[in-house]
């Protein structure tokens, strides 16, 4: 016996939210072994960033949810991680958006989160979200104001740091 | 999205990793039984590795599997190709509670003839620490064979090879 179930893919004007593919490697590998990444957890060798592509994968499976691969739908280059992520050492359930190299500036991480918030709020049925954004990425605390989230105190992540939490409108306010 | 896929065997039985099985590794971690294993530093990083290891199904079609002894976790038994092991790798890890029963080789065994029908693998190593003695003799029941010239990623390792493919 196998078990399988799908990740949803979602569309945006400009996005595809799909599930990580092994194929999602090289960029990923190239995001993690960059400066961009020292607001999660980067840099990193390939080997973490094995373990972080296989994790992504792997959270899908044990939680029911994860984070998509974001690609640009015309091109279908991968731009980013963006999705609800729930791992070990998480206060609580979060939205999150981590960009590649190339793909800021464009607002696609504020497309993809609205997108991934709207599939928390309608299909899963959730009632609330948090960001966790490091202290001091400062492009990544716009993008949770963007997405109409405030501030809602701070959490020390035992690997990551000091962070602030912004929390989402509930869903009756945006679904 | 794949997971592990279900293999029964006379004492054990193979199946896909629950989110309850990562408190049993944080506790084997943090025995001695672990003294020869790569542990990890923190509660982020048995996160990052236990979830790895079911994510590794979904991208590559190998990974590990919980060994369920009458309900109880006994272990993990793995197939995996991360980018940095030469080859792929057998690997298992038995808890302290289980020995003495042969449940190690079982699982092991199972595992190993998965991999031999349905993963064909190009080749099969176990990567194990030269002092761990125990893991060592259980490789060589397995049928595998000391390859003192196979590439390790880890010093420490001896490499034992096991055959598949038109020679297994």
């Amino acid at each position: 016996m196998t078990v399988t179930f799908s990740a949803p893919t979602l569309t945006t004007d400009r996005l595809t939210l799909r599930a990580p593919q092994l194929g999602d490697f090289d960029v990923l590998a190239g995001f993690y072994a960059s400066p961009r990444s020292h607001f999660v957890g980067g840099p990193q060798t390939p080997e973490l960033a094995w373990r972080t592509l296989a994790q992504e994968a792997g959270h899908w499976v044990l939680r029911g949810f994860g984070r998509w691969t974001v690609v640009e739908t015309a091109t279908q280059t991968p731009v980013g991680t963006v999705g609800l992520w729930h791992p070990e050492g998480f206060p609580e359930r979060e939205l999150g958006w981590d960009l590649f190299d190339g793909a800021t500036g464009k607002g696609y991480a504020t497309e993809a989160a609205i997108a991934a918030r709207h599939h928390a709020y309608t299909t899963l049925g959730w009632t609330t979200l948090i960001s966790l954004v490091a202290d001091g990425n400062d492009a990544s605390a716009r993008v949770a104001k963007r997405l109409g989230a405030t501030r809602d105190g701070d959490f020390t992540h035992e690997r990551y740091g000091p962070m602030q939490v912004w929390r989402h409108p509930g869903p009756e306010a945006r679904a | 999205m794949t997971a592990a896929p279900v293999i029964t065997g006379a004492q054990t039985r193979l199946r896909p990793h629950v989110m309850t099985d990562m408190e049993a590794f944080q506790a084997f971690y943090q025995s001695d039984r672990a003294q020869f294993v790569t542990k990890p530093a923190n509660r982020t990083h048995l996160w990052y590795g236990f979830a790895a290891e079911v994510g590794s199904w979904t991208l590559t079609g190998m990974g590990s599997w919980a060994i369920d002894v009458d309900g109880q976790l006994a272990g993990q038994v793995s197939v995996t190709h991360p980018p940095h092991f030469p080859e792929t790798e057998l690997g298992w890890i038995l808890f302290d509670d289980f020995e003495g029963r042969s449940i190690a080789f079982e699982a092991a065994t199972l595992a190993l003839t998965y991999t031999r029908e349905t993963i064909r693998p190009a080749s099969l190593v176990s990567y194990i620490d030269a002092r761990n003695s125990r893991s060592i003799a259980l490789a060589e029941r397995l049928g595998a064979t000391l390859d003192p010239n196979a590439d390790t990623w880890d010093d420490a390792d001896v490499v034992y090879r096991h055959k598949v493919g038109m020679a297994a």
